[in-house]
């Protein structure tokens, strides 16, 4: 008798338990055979729009090529909700109107859909030349109306927020003048327009009009070219997910970038490098985001090492050092903090020596121009030497006695991996002179409240990206400039010289004038230096060296070179 | 003596043996040879360790060296004996903070579970006393607070208040005071059927002596019991939201931290990740374990819980 | 009478509901603003400005809160501030890819917490009953994200037998992926289960054996078969009303570890960058289905089970350890 109820009980669960097993079975049987709602439409597409005639003229395709790396971004196939971070793929399915060579080396007018500009007196605009006979890949040509539409479309509340920042802050508006012509005007000089509006830094794509819903601008149209996106380049998208991953397929020969080299290219987004490593080793991945601790390895399981050259720049600011109560308003303090840190020890601890320059200025941001202008580079390549003696004297003349010197925060958020390391590295280096030096790791949340309030960042040495890439359109280096409250504001020198780089009607007036305020604030220390490292990848023996560490584009990866071939 | 005079004095005896009989059978020589010895010592060395870890450490836990970084455990090949289980990409010992890093576990947990069980106890004695409709809907709360994943509510308060140690006591709380409330609870309902507290209300005890006087002391054993349970829930808790980062934030060395910064390196230095995890699991299968061990121990009837 | 119980607990699941909504508004917009959160640090006041009127932070709460309310009773959970793209379609991929792992968990479970706990609970005090207690023991104690490294480290690293992470395409191809994952995700659960069935299993001995020596002229098969009706699904209901709400949710620590594409995982990133609106969905899902699972639950119960009406409540009899 007890058995029975044992066992009757026993059996009743399970039944009841299967049966909900069963029943969740069912329903995932039948959502398989309906289409998740974030991949496209495939059978659509290869329908109307691949297997294009032209590929035939290209040598035989190789299958796939595979890269994974922590890519946190949308992968949207829509040109104008890019970010500058997705340069790498959107040039190989889009057409830039600013051409730049596919190693990234330079502005090259053989690759955009401007064959020739011309800047308007003071650089208040240009007047472009389109290139003819050119198509997107449904075979519609390229006209004038869909540069001046993909102008607007950049500049929409519905594109992403740095480009449509940048281009409502120079309040450019463009006009048709005939079929091959478009004239661009700028509300203020902004001599830097075409370099930094291509894959250098921050491209226009050229989208198709009629294709966008008939030019309508709305998020609903927006939507709908996501959804089922069109074409202009070698390759196309014909899957993706939000976050996780994006897929192109070989197209067409292209008239500017030529054949495609590999009918598929994925890209994942892995976030955790063990994860990536260990999908590299099984041969599930060709191309992988690496790990500087990780170089002796790679090489022990037969993978090559590739780097991007300065794709990432971390660098330190002193910021709102007009404050009396500011220990770094005080330009011995500052130079203080920058003399104690030993800025080869870091590069070797941090970033192993590998594929890292510490730099002096912490701003203007080493865009293409600047670095262009020796006097840049005479002014900013060298960061102050090591010396925590001197460091101790400049503390003590400014009256901080030995050992009791001020305290001091290193605020960081996460904007690159290598932060906390490089706080931690960097605490025992200004505590030998004297700092008290607490670290300080905040959120975006937090960053955003102390940036509202004007005190904020008062006795902190904060890490930061250089800013916004196309800081030097916007204009006064705007996270900086007078109006933001974080730079010097009430350094005249810089004031004036930010004012000249901003009001420039040429790229000479315009390097030269960054030039002047880089010296500025590497003489006066507004920041102990930045650190550009390179991107590191590890590459399997399959993949041919394509020449990464010759990119100079802002982009943490460059396949052109590798997949395209002309 | 009169009759209400010997009833008085009868309750009073009853009481008396009531209060303080658990306690007195606790230490009973018979009953204190059983004790669960290996949970009991790993214990007193967490507990060690978390309050003088400072000095016991060999090394100091925030020291950087840039030569003796990821050096395997010292028994291994490569692996130095001045750092016993290795040391972490910016070459700081493990094993000192391993040391260093169970304070702040220590003190969390005990933070959430001093709250938690005040809060919750007193809560439950309230809503199993006075029964009725106050019951009802604090025992509905308490459920619906329980229902809902705790890592997502943790992870939403760190959003809204920063994340950090207070995170996780809020976090913990959360379910912890809806534990405590039930459990004293259904002790109440029963304890308040049993003629000494009839008696005592007979005898024109208010309801708060009642309580504290009475009910309490008999609820006492089960509050420790759970305490123990809950110790090791907290721990885990600290653990699971510092490795997703939402828990006391570096520098201060976690173990949860110190498993997810690990990660990446399991493959060149496993232990980074390994050591700081097993502790945790240890110190908290000697928590669980000797909370079984005092539920058996104190009351078989509990074993339903 | 039976409708007034079942109509009360719906509006008490209701009044719930609306009390969940005020907090996750609460606590959403207490985070940090949204606008300035998602921008670029060199935006200006102006760009501010139009990002918080297309988000819609421009208005006054109460609006927002009606207009919140609105959306979520239509499901409408408006477009991703990081990413721009509706809700919707974020989020059902993840829920779908979560919600297959919590299946292969749950039947995981099925598999090893039931002959355990039974086996436990029939061969008390021996050797099964300990090994069975000492391994939910371990599953209540040891961390999921430890275990679930080590097992990746093992497995997938060192002896390179499964794959590190990754759904791989999701369907049946892929069981591999699913099976680190799944073990992960049981641990906690198939500690409770083990230890649910083996005190239910217990309990029932020895009410049964009360029961039988009670029960003269009464059908024996009829008690027992009641009996079993009874004590067999109140643990059951218990346990998939946990189950629903992990399920629902995904477990962001395995997601995290494994690098599964599920809610989970979505969920914290959102929360890291104050993505409101997939936030709020996520939240306002989980609520909801959690909420429905325990008054179904509920309902069950004290249809089951009337005294149960009165006394206790759903919770009173699963283990306090949880």
């Amino acid at each position: 008798m007890l058995k029975h109820g044992l066992v009757g009980k026993g059996i009743f669960m399970l039944i009841t338990l299967l049966a909900f097993v069963t029943l969740a079975v069912l329903f995932l049987m039948v959502e398989e055979s309906v289409q998740s709602p974030s991949s496209l439409a495939l059978a659509a597409q290869s329908a109307d729009k691949s297997v294009d005639q032209s590929l035939a003229e290209c040598p035989e395709l190789k299958p796939v090529l595979r890269i994974a790396g922590h890519f946190n971004e949308e992968f949207t196939p829509h040109p104008a909700e890019n970010r500058f971070a997705s340069i790498h793929y959107t040039r190989l399915h889009q057409m830039p109107l600013f051409g730049a060579d596919p190693r990234e080396e330079n502005v090259d007018k053989n690759y955009g859909v401007a064959e020739a500009w011309e800047f308007l007196p003071g650089a208040k605009g240009l007047v472009v030349t389109l290139r003819e006979g050119l198509t997107f890949n449904n075979g519609d040509p390229i006209t004038a109306e869909d540069v001046v539409f993909s102008i607007q479309l950049a500049s929409s509340d519905f594109a992403e927020d740095q480009i449509k920042a940048t281009l409502r802050g120079i309040k450019v508006n463009a006009k048709v003048v005939d079929k091959r012509k478009v004239r661009i005007e700028f509300g203020k000089g902004a001599p830097t327009f075409a370099h930094e509006m291509s894959p250098l830094v921050f491209p226009i794509y050229v989208t198709s009009k009629k294709y966008h819903s008939d030019g309508v601008i709305s998020q609903e149209a927006f939507d709908r070219f996501r959804k089922d996106p069109l074409a202009a380049g070698p390759y196309q998208v014909v899957d993706r997910q939000a976050q996780r991953f994006i897929t192109l397929e070989a197209a067409r020969k292209d008239p500017l970038l030529g054949c495609p080299v590999y009918k598929r290219i994925e890209l994942r987004n892995i976030s955790e490098f063990g994860t990536r490593l260990a999908q590299f080793r099984t041969g599930q991945l060709d191309i992988i985001e690496g790990s500087r601790d990780f170089l002796d390895r790679a090489t022990a399981i037969g993978a090559r090492a590739a780097t991007k050259p300065a794709a990432h720049m971390i660098g330190l600011y002193f910021f709102q050092t007009w404050h009396k109560n500011n220990v770094f308003h005080d330009q011995r303090v500052r130079e203080a903090a920058t003399y104690a840190i030993d800025h080869k020890l870091i590069a070797k601890s941090i970033w192993r020596g590998v594929g890292v320059t510490p730099w002096g200025c912490t701003w203007p941001p080493s865009t293409e121009l600047s670095t262009m202008n020796p006097k840049y580079t005479e002014a900013c390549a060298t960061p102050y030497p090591y010396d925590p003696n001197k460091a101790r004297e400049l503390l003590a003349a400014a009256g901080f006695p030995s050992g009791r010197g001020p305290s001091i925060k290193l605020v960081y958020w996460n904007n690159y991996p290598e932060e906390g390391d490089f706080a931690e590295a960097m605490q025992p280096m200004l505590e030998k002179v004297g700092f008290k030096v607490t670290i300080d790791p905040i959120d975006r949340a937090e960053y955003a409240r102390r940036r509202k309030n004007d005190v904020g960042y008062v006795d902190s040495i904060m890490f930061f990206g250089p800013g916004g890439r196309i800081t030097s359109l916007a204009g006064s280096y705007s996270v900086w400039g007078p109006t933001q409250h974080w730079g010097p504001k009430h350094d005249k020198d810089v004031v004036d010289a930010l004012a000249a780089a901003s009001q420039a009607g040429s790229v000479e007036e315009y390097t030269e004038a960054t030039a002047r305020l880089g010296k500025l604030v590497h003489d006066r220390a507004y920041g102990p230096g930045f650190f550009a490292s390179s991107s590191l990848w590890f590459v399997s023996k399959k993949v041919p060296d394509w020449g990464l560490d010759k990119s100079r584009g802002r982009a943490p990866l460059n396949l052109a070179t590798l997949v395209t071939k002309r | 003596m009169s009759l209400v005079e010997s009833e008085r004095l009868r309750v009073e005896q009853t009481t008396v043996v009531s209060r303080r009989g658990k306690l007195g059978s606790w230490l009973r020589w018979s009953n204190l040879r059983r004790l669960p010895v290996l949970p009991l010592t790993v214990i007193t060395i967490f507990v060690t360790i978390a309050l003088f870890g400072e000095w016991l450490a060999p090394n100091d836990p925030y020291e950087t060296s840039l030569t003796a970084r990821l050096l395997p455990p010292a028994w291994m090949e490569r692996g130095d004996s001045r750092y016993f289980l290795g040391t972490d990409r910016l070459g700081r010992d493990v094993f000192s903070r391993i040391i260093v890093g169970a304070l702040p576990s220590f003190k969390v947990a005990l933070a959430a579970l001093v709250f938690g069980s005040v809060m919750g106890s007193f809560i439950g004695m309230i809503s199993g006393y006075l029964g009725g409709r106050v019951d009802a809907i604090i025992m509905r709360f308490a459920d619906g607070t329980m229902a809902f994943p705790l890592i997502l509510a943790a992870l939403l308060l760190a959003a809204v208040i920063g994340p950090g140690g207070h995170t996780v006591v809020i976090a913990a709380c959360m379910v912890l005071w809806a534990r405590f409330a039930r459990l004293i609870r259904s002790e109440v309902l029963s304890v308040k059927e049993r003629d000494f507290v009839k008696l005592a209300r007979v005898a024109g005890a208010s309801n708060w002596r009642i309580m504290i006087a009475h009910i309490l002391p008999n609820v006492l054993n089960s509050v420790v019991v759970l305490l123990t349970l809950q110790l090791g829930f907290v721990i885990i808790l600290e653990a699971t939201l510092s490795f997703l980062g939402a828990g006391i934030p570096p520098p201060t060395p976690t173990w949860g931290q110190m498993v997810a910064s690990g990660r990446d390196y399991l493959e060149i230095a496993w232990w980074l990740s390994v050591f700081p995890g097993l502790a945790i699991a240890v110190v908290v299968l000697s928590f669980n374990l000797l909370g079984d061990w005092l539920r058996d121990y104190t009351d078989p009837r509990l074993r339903q819980i | 009478m039976a409708i007034r119980y079942v109509a009360g607990r719906i509006v008490q699941a209701i009044v719930t509901l609306i009390l969940f909504m005020v907090v996750i508004f609460v606590a959403t917009r207490a985070a940090g603003d949204p606008a300035v959160l998602n921008l670029p640090a060199d935006a200006t006041a102006a760009d501010i400005a139009a990002a918080r009127q297309r988000i819609g932070t421009d208005r006054s709460y109460i609006v927002q809160f009606g207009i919140f309310l609105g959306d979520m009773a239509t499901f409408e959970f408006g477009r991703s501030i990081v990413y721009g793209e509706p809700v919707t379609d974020l989020v059902g991929g993840r829920f779908i890819a979560s919600l297959k792992l919590q299946l292969a968990s749950l039947f995981l479970i099925l598999l090893t917490a039931f002959p355990l706990g039974v086996l436990a609970a029939t061969r008390r005090g021996k050797l099964p009953d300990r090994i069975a207690q000492l391994l939910a023991a371990f599953g209540q104690a040891a961390p999921g994200f430890w275990v679930g490294l080590v097992l990746m480290a093992i497995f997938a690293v060192h002896l390179r037998l499964l794959p590190a992470g990754g759904m791989g395409t999701g369907d049946l191809d892929s069981w591999r992926y699913f099976i680190l994952p799944a073990i992960t995700t049981s641990l906690g659960l198939f500690a409770a289960m083990t230890r649910l069935l083996r005190s239910s299993m217990l309990e029932s001995l020895d009410a049964e054996f009360v029961k039988l020596v009670r029960a003269k002229g009464v059908p024996e098969w009829k008690v027992v078969w009641i009996h079993v009706f009874r004590n067999g699904l109140l643990p059951v209901m218990t346990f998939m009303a946990i189950w629903v709400g992990t399920a629902v949710s995904g477990s962001v620590v395995t997601e995290v570890v494994f690098d599964w594409p599920g809610i989970g995982n979505l969920f914290l990133s959102a929360i890291i960058a104050r993505d409101f609106p997939i936030i709020q969905a996520v939240v306002g899902l989980v609520a909801i289905v959690v909420l429905a699972a325990n008054l179904v639950v509920d309902l069950l119960y004290g249809v089951v089970d009337p005294r149960i009406r009165f006394a206790t409540s759903l919770m009173e009899r699963s283990t306090a350890k949880g």
